[in-house]
């Protein structure tokens, strides 16, 4: 079992979902069709679409050593795609999970969240607040007519991902309606939950399980407890 | 093209006026991307320009620290969510968004908040194409608060004794504190411009330009009018000649 074991079997079972209601549009990674990369800020006047913001908005991040929970250099989309976006601003979730052989739990997040901020697209800015799940991005006017949309956004991603060695395989999945966005929020509690566990774990240097607020999701999630046991044996503390 | 400019001087000299007519002119250029930053704590630009503040820098630096107290932010991603939350306190009219710092930074030591909040502004900064920064007096409280990097002190007096004394003061203090930058003396209220010559032979200062005395302007002050909508008034244009001498 995983860090996110069981939140991956929930996001398989929303995709599968999203599948069958014919909400679901995927596509294979394609080098391709990776939006160029460069920084930019697009200001109000030049945005053509605002994407997550005060719209709504949804950011996680995954990882597991089991390849067969996530579907492999995939990018999905649920909802509208961004061709086919009729309101300048809209709903977004952006949700990216990866699959490799990694020893640290704690470093691994920061090396994906490390490949996550280096991505920026040319005519695109994008905003992160990873501790909110939140994440804000204009799209330029410039970008759209050029034929920016979520697949070559994904595709973008993905590329930066395959650049790292540990890295075997990953999948987006962006979520642009409302209601999808708003039935992924219990999970994506659960997930910053995990999160902040396993960051309070390798930050801190005391384990009073007796005064910590996240007792209840390490009780529930095995991995939570293998990495408590493994850094008490690191700091002599067994 | 990546230029900030501080507008500097003396208490009165009309610094945040020539910071708000800089504006004004940043908005002609529709292809030129500007960013105002109001580092005066009384936020005058703000109201010379009529740009709502939707939130302070120090506000945000407030939040951030109450966050790292309470536990609800991950260190590691602080740097990121300052960029978000940066972005979100922005003002933004047309090609010109606007930044205010709000009043100064209370006792306590927050090196890392003050550290990131530096570095975010820098990048932020970068993204355009010129940077107003309406600055306090104190060009070391600037260069402490705000920015690593300045490119431009303009250094604004009236043609008093003491404000052209203070000019000089700031003009030292700038280049013990920052680095590669050029400095230009803007006489304000100039009412003959034998006044200038007379001013430009006595003082060590390169003059960049002057500015006329200009009913219009007393007007704007004095009725909390935008200086975003000053009309083509002797002021103005004056400020256009200056824009257009501002080094490349």
């Amino acid at each position: 079992m995983g860090l996110f074991t069981e939140p991956l079997q929930k996001l398989n079972f929303y995709r599968e979902n999203a599948r069958k209601r014919g909400l679901l549009l995927e596509y294979m990674y394609d080098p391709a069709a990776a939006w160029p990369q460069s920084r930019s800020l697009v200001l109000q006047e030049d945005t053509a679409v605002e994407l997550g913001g005060e719209k709504g908005s949804l950011f996680m991040v995954l990882w597991t050593k089991e390849l067969d929970m996530l579907c492999r250099d995939s990018i999905s989309i649920v909802g509208p795609k961004l061709m086919d976006i009729v309101p300048a601003k809209m709903p977004f979730a952006q949700i990216i999970l990866v699959g490799g052989e990694f020893e640290d739990e704690y470093n691994t997040y920061r090396d994906i969240m490390d490949v996550i901020f280096d991505t920026r697209l040319e005519g695109v800015s994008t905003r992160l607040w990873p501790d909110r799940q939140r994440i804000w991005c204009r799209l330029s006017n410039e970008a759209v007519e050029e034929g920016f949309d979520l697949f070559r956004y994904g595709s973008a991603l993905l590329q930066n991902f395959k650049s790292h060695s540990w890295i075997q395989s990953a999948e987006v999945i962006f979520v642009t309606t409302a209601e999808d966005l708003e039935a992924l929020l219990p999970e994506a509690a659960k997930v910053q939950n995990i999160l902040e566990a396993m960051q309070k774990m390798y930050e801190e240097m005391i384990f009073d399980c007796e005064t910590c607020d996240y007792r209840e999701v390490c009780e529930e999630v095995e991995s939570l407890q293998e990495i408590r046991q493994k850094l008490l044996k690191e700091r002599g503390q067994a | 093209m990546n230029k900030a400019i501080a507008v500097c001087g003396k208490g009165g000299v009309g610094k945040t006026t020539i910071a708000a007519l800089m504006c004004k002119l940043l908005l002609e250029h529709n292809n030129i991307k500007g960013l105002a930053i109001d580092a005066d704590p009384g936020a005058g630009l703000s109201q010379a320009t009529s740009l709502p503040i939707k939130k302070t820098v120090n506000d945000l630096r407030e939040e951030i620290i109450a966050c790292s107290q309470e536990r609800t932010a991950d260190p590691s991603n602080l740097a990121a969510s300052i960029d978000y939350q940066l972005m979100e306190s922005l003002t933004e009219h047309q090609n010109l968004a606007f930044l205010a710092v709000g009043r100064p930074e209370e006792d306590g030591c927050y090196c890392q908040v003050n550290t990131f909040l530096r570095e975010a502004i820098q990048m932020l900064v970068s993204h355009f194409d010129y940077t107003i920064i309406d600055a306090e007096a104190g060009i070391e409280q600037l260069n402490r608060r705000v920015m690593e990097r300045i490119d431009f002190l303009m250094l604004v007096s009236d043609l008093s004794a003491k404000g052209l004394h203070v000019a000089k003061t700031i003009r030292d203090v700038g280049a013990k504190n920052i680095k590669d930058h050029a400095v230009g003396l803007v006489l304000n209220r100039v009412k003959e411009e034998k006044e200038v010559s007379r001013i430009e032979q006595s003082i060590d200062l390169p003059l960049l330009g002057w500015i006329p005395e200009d009913q219009n302007v007393n007007d704007f002050d004095c009725n909390a009018k935008s200086f975003l909508h000053f009309p083509e008034a002797p002021a103005l244009q004056a400020s256009r000649s200056i824009f257009a001498r501002l080094p490349e």
